[in-house]
C-alpha cells in the first residue's frame, strides 16, 4: 500500500468516524471531536466519489444534523478544516458553522461571551481630525488600510499629501476603505498619536 | 472618531471591560477587570492589517530591548493579576510585560514595542493563563508526558520513587528533549547523611517522605533538619498504618516547621481516618490528587483497584484487600472538597500513575470549582465558618438567569483562587514562584491558550519558555494550520533539540550547578529553587485557610465548628464527555 502519512491520517478519521457513527446509531448524542469526525468523513467519501468542491461541501453540512448532538457541541463546533482529494487535485474546504443550519447560537453556550456595556465603541477618539478629498487616476483598485501613513500613499491617488502628514484613516485596526479607477471620496483622517503625532516625526 | 458596534468590536478583538466569559460547559463565569490594549491601535497581522512597517510596528525598536515574541490581546486569566485583555510581550523566553503593545511611534502609553524582529501571535478571542505547575508527579514512564502538555502542565515536581541517583540520571536524560520543566523530589529513604547528599548532588530540589519506604517520626525530624539547613522541599506520605505513628506523633514530628502533605484527603495514603487532621496546622502546606477531586458517585469504587495496583497489593493474598478497604473512605472524600473550598486543602495536584492522572490536574480543578459553587449556592454551607465570599449576582447576567433558570454570578474570585490551586500555590511551595505559577513579569512564558469554549479541557496552544511548544496541530500536508485530523503534537520548541531551549530543571541552591550540568551533560538552565523553608499556610496567594476541624476517628467525617463538612457525590461534571473521545 505504501501509506504515506496522509493516507494513514485519512484512516484515523474513518476510524473515529465509524465509531462515532456507530454510537449515533445507538441513540446517542454525539459530542464534539465525533461530530468533526462524521462530519469530516463525509466530506472525504463524497470527494472519493467524483463529488465537486460543492458537493463535497454540501455532504459536510448534511453528515450531521443538529439534533443529533449534545447540547453546546455546536456553539463549540465553529469551523472545520480539512483538506480532500478531489478529480483535479487536492483542495481545502473550511465549513464554518456546519450545525449552524442558519438558526442562532445559544447566547449562554460553552464559551459564551456576554457583552457588559452593549453601547458602541469609539475609537481614535479625541483625536485631531481632517477631511480630504482623494480622486484616484489609476487603472486599477486601490484599498487603503487604517493605519497606512496616508501621505506615503499610493501616487496615483490625488490629494492634499501634505495636509495629511502625520495623519492615517479615521478606522478601526485591520479595516480598510478602497477606490475604484478614477473614482473620488471623502475620507476622515485622525491624527497618528506617539511621537509622530507629537513631533511630526 | 469611528465607531463599532459592541458586537463588531468583540468580533474583531475579543472581550473587554465588564464583559464576562463563560469556562467551557461549566457554571464558571469570568469577568474582564481591565482593558490594557490600544484602543483603535490594537496590533492586527494579516492582509490589510497594521502589524507592518511605519504602522503597529517600530522601525526603530530594533535592538536590545525589542520583544522576541507577543500574543496580541489575550484575555489573561492569572491568580495574581485577574481578568485582564492585554498583550503579553516576551524576551529571552520571559515574560516582559503584560500590557499595550505597539509603536510608541504612532500611539501612547506603549509599554511593549514591537520591533521587526518581534514575531506577533494573534490570541485576540482566546484566553491566556500560566501553565500548570503538577507538584505530585510520579515520573513511572514516559507516556506520562504527552497527556501532561495536552492537559496545560508545564512544570512538573516529581514525588520520589524513582530518583536514587542512578535512575535519577537516567530520567533527567530522557526528560532533556521534552519542553516541560522539573524539579525532582528524591525520595528520602534512610537516616544516613551520605544518602541526602548523594541526591542533592544528583539534581534533587526536595525529599519525598514516603510511607511505602518509612515515614518513620524519627526520619521525618532527621530529613527536616538536614532541609532546613539547606532550603529544601519536603514532601510527605504519612503512616497510614500506624506503625510508627498516628497523625499527632507525625505532628509532633514535624514540630512546625515547612511540609508539603500530599493527597490529605487520606485515599491516596496516609493515617487512617483522620489524615485530614493536618489541615489544622499552618506550616502543613496541604495538597489533594485527581482521582478524589472532584467526589463523584464511582469515586469510592475505583479506589480499590487503583490501590491494590498501585502500593504493591496482591487480590490473592489474604488481609491485602481488609487494608485497602480501609483507607478507602467516603466521609473524607465528603471532606475534600469543602476543605478545598476554604482554602484549607491550597493545590491540586495529579499524583499521575501512581493513584492520579497527570492530564487532568486544570480539568478536575475547574469541575471541582464547578462543582463547589453549586454546593455553596444549594444552601448547604450556609453558616460555615470561613468559607471565602461567594460574588453576588450579577446584573447582566441576571436576564439569562430568568429566562433559563440558570446562574447569574460573576465567579471571577473563585476561578482565580481555583487556579492558583494549580499554578502559583505550588509554585510558592516548591521555591519557583519567581519562574512559573503566574504570568508576571519576569516568570517562564509558559503559557497556554485556550478557546474559552474548550477551557480547561483541550488548549489551543501551549507556549513553553515563550515558543509553541504543543497543540492540536493538524496534518503536515495541508495549506493552512489545523487541518483534520487535528493531535495534540509537538510544536517546534517542543522538538527534543528545541526543548531545552524553552525549559529548566529545577535544582537545590546548594548544589554546584555547574559540576552538575556538565555530569549531566543538560543544555538546559539549572535554575535554584529557594525560600522554601519557613512556609506557611498564610505564605501562599489565595488558599490560606487553617481551620480547626474535628474529625471522627472512626468514621473519619469532619466537621467545624459542629457543621458537618460534607459534599454530596456528583453524577455529572463539565469538561467531559462533550469534549473526549473516549
Amino acid at each position: 500500500m505504501r501509506l504515506i502519512p496522509w493516507e494513514e491520517e485519512r484512516l484515523q478519521i474513518f476510524a473515529a468516524a465509524e465509531l462515532a457513527r456507530r454510537r449515533r446509531a445507538a441513540g446517542l448524542a454525539l459530542n464534539h471531536p465525533e461530530a468533526v469526525a462524521i462530519i469530516c468523513n463525509a466530506m472525504l467519501e463524497a470527494a472519493r466519489a467524483g463529488a465537486t468542491y460543492a458537493e463535497t461541501e454540501a455532504a459536510g453540512r448534511a453528515a450531521v444534523a443538529p439534533d443529533e448532538v449534545l447540547p453546546g457541541v455546536r456553539e463549540l463546533l465553529d469551523e472545520v478544516r480539512l483538506e480532500v482529494l478531489l478529480g483535479d487535485g487536492t483542495r481545502v474546504i473550511a465549513l464554518v458553522d456546519p450545525l449552524g443550519r442558519g438558526q442562532p447560537r445559544d447566547p449562554f453556550g460553552p464559551g459564551a461571551l456576554v457583552i457588559g456595556d452593549a453601547a458602541d465603541v469609539e475609537v481614535n477618539e479625541g483625536r485631531d481630525a481632517i477631511e480630504l478629498t482623494v480622486t484616484s487616476r489609476s487603472r486599477r483598485r486601490i484599498r487603503v488600510s487604517s493605519h497606512f501613513p496616508f501621505h506615503r500613499l499610493n501616487p496615483r491617488l490625488e490629494f492634499d499629501r501634505e495636509a495629511a502628514r502625520g495623519f492615517r484613516l479615521d478606522m478601526p485596526a485591520g479595516a480598510y476603505v478602497g477606490w475604484e479607477p478614477g473614482e473620488t471620496k471623502t475620507v476622515r483622517l485622525v491624527r497618528v498619536a506617539g511621537t509622530i503625532g507629537r513631533d511630526g516625526r | 472618531m469611528s465607531r463599532l458596534s459592541a458586537e463588531e468590536y468583540r468580533l474583531r478583538y475579543g472581550a473587554t471591560t465588564g464583559d464576562r466569559v463563560r469556562l467551557g460547559d461549566t457554571d464558571l463565569w469570568i469577568r474582564v477587570g481591565a482593558d490594557l490594549t490600544a484602543r483603535g491601535d490594537e496590533p492586527i497581522w494579516g492582509y490589510a492589517k497594521n502589524l507592518r512597517s511605519r504602522m503597529a510596528q517600530s522601525d526603530s525598536a530594533a535592538g536590545p530591548s525589542e520583544l522576541d515574541i507577543l500574543l496580541c490581546g489575550a484575555l489573561v486569566v492569572d491568580p495574581v493579576l485577574g481578568v485582564v485583555k492585554a498583550d503579553i510581550g516576551i524576551k529571552d523566553g520571559r515574560i516582559a510585560g503584560i500590557g499595550r503593545s505597539g509603536s510608541p511611534e504612532i500611539s501612547d502609553g506603549i509599554d511593549l514595542i514591537v520591533g521587526p524582529n518581534t514575531k506577533s501571535y494573534m490570541a485576540y478571542g482566546l484566553i491566556a493563563t500560566p501553565g500548570a505547575v503538577d507538584s505530585h508527579v510520579h515520573t513511572i514512564n514516559p507516556e506520562l508526558l504527552p497527556p501532561a502538555l495536552s492537559g496545560g502542565v508545564t512544570t512538573l515536581i516529581t514525588a520520589g520513587f524513582e530518583e536514587p541517583p542512578f535512575a535519577m540520571e537516567r530520567v533527567l536524560a530522557g526528560l532533556e528533549g521534552w519542553p516541560v520543566n522539573v524539579g525532582m523530589q528524591a525520595g528520602a529513604r534512610a537516616m544516613a547523611e551520605g544518602h541526602l547528599d548523594g541526591l542533592v548532588e544528583a539534581g534533587a530540589s526536595g525529599f519525598k517522605i514516603h510511607e511505602d519506604n518509612g515515614a518513620y517520626p524519627d526520619l521525618i525530624d532527621w530529613v527536616l533538619r538536614y532541609a532546613d539547613a539547606r532550603d529544601l522541599t519536603v514532601s510527605l506520605h504519612t503512616d497510614g498504618l500506624h506503625e510508627s505513628a498516628e497523625l499527632e506523633d507525625t505532628v509532633a514530628a514535624i514540630a512546625g516547621r515547612t511540609v508539603h502533605a500530599y493527597h490529605v484527603e487520606g485515599t491516596g495514603g496516609g493515617h487512617v481516618p483522620d489524615l485530614l487532621g493536618l489541615v489544622r496546622e499552618a506550616s502543613i502546606l496541604c495538597s489533594s490528587t485527581t482521582p478524589t477531586l472532584p467526589f463523584g458517585v464511582h469515586t469510592a469504587v475505583e479506589h480499590v483497584p487503583m490501590t491494590v495496583l498501585n502500593h504493591g497489593l496482591s487480590w490473592d493474598v489474604p488481609g491485602d484487600l481488609a487494608l485497602v478497604r480501609e483507607r478507602v473512605l467516603e466521609a473524607r472524600m465528603a471532606a475534600e472538597g469543602p476543605l478545598h473550598e476554604l482554602g484549607a486543602i491550597s493545590i491540586v495536584n495529579s499524583d499521575s500513575q501512581g493513584m492520579g492522572r497527570i492530564g487532568e490536574s486544570f480539568r478536575r480543578t475547574f469541575q471541582l470549582a464547578h462543582v463547589m459553587k453549586a454546593w455553596r449556592r444549594s444552601g448547604a454551607a450556609e453558616g460555615i465558618e470561613g468559607l471565602p465570599a461567594d460574588a453576588g449576582a450579577d446584573a447582566v447576567l441576571a436576564g439569562r438567569a430568568a429566562a433559563d433558570g440558570a446562574d447569574d454570578r460573576d465567579d471571577t474570585a473563585r476561578v482565580l483562587r481555583y487556579l492558583a490551586k494549580v499554578t502559583l500555590e505550588p509554585s510558592i511551595t516548591h521555591g519557583i514562584a519567581d519562574h512559573v505559577g503566574s504570568l508576571r513579569p519576569g516568570r517562564l512564558a509558559d503559557i497556554v491558550l485556550w478557546k474559552p469554549g474548550f477551557f480547561g479541557v483541550k488548549p489551543e496552544w501551549i507556549f513553553k519558555g515563550g515558543f509553541p511548544a504543543w497543540g492540536p496541530l493538524g496534518e503536515g500536508n495541508a495549506s493552512l494550520e489545523r487541518a483534520e485530523p487535528t493531535r495534540y503534537r509537538r510544536d517546534w520548541g517542543g522538538m527534543p533539540e528545541a526543548a531545552p531551549l524553552c525549559a529548566v530543571t529545577f535544582v537545590s541552591s546548594a548544589v554546584d550547578r555547574g559540576a552538575l550540568a556538565r555530569r549531566l551533560g543538560t543544555r538546559r538552565a539549572l535554575v535554584p529553587i529557594h525560600g522554601v523553608r519557613g512556609l506557611t499556610r498564610a505564605s501562599l496567594h489565595a488558599n490560606r485557610a487553617v481551620p480547626q476541624v474535628d474529625i471522627d476517628v472512626v468514621s473519619g467525617a469532619v466537621s467545624l465548628g459542629g457543621r458537618a463538612l460534607a459534599v454530596a457525590p456528583v453524577s455529572e461534571v463539565p469538561l467531559s464527555r462533550r469534549y473526549l473521545f473516549r
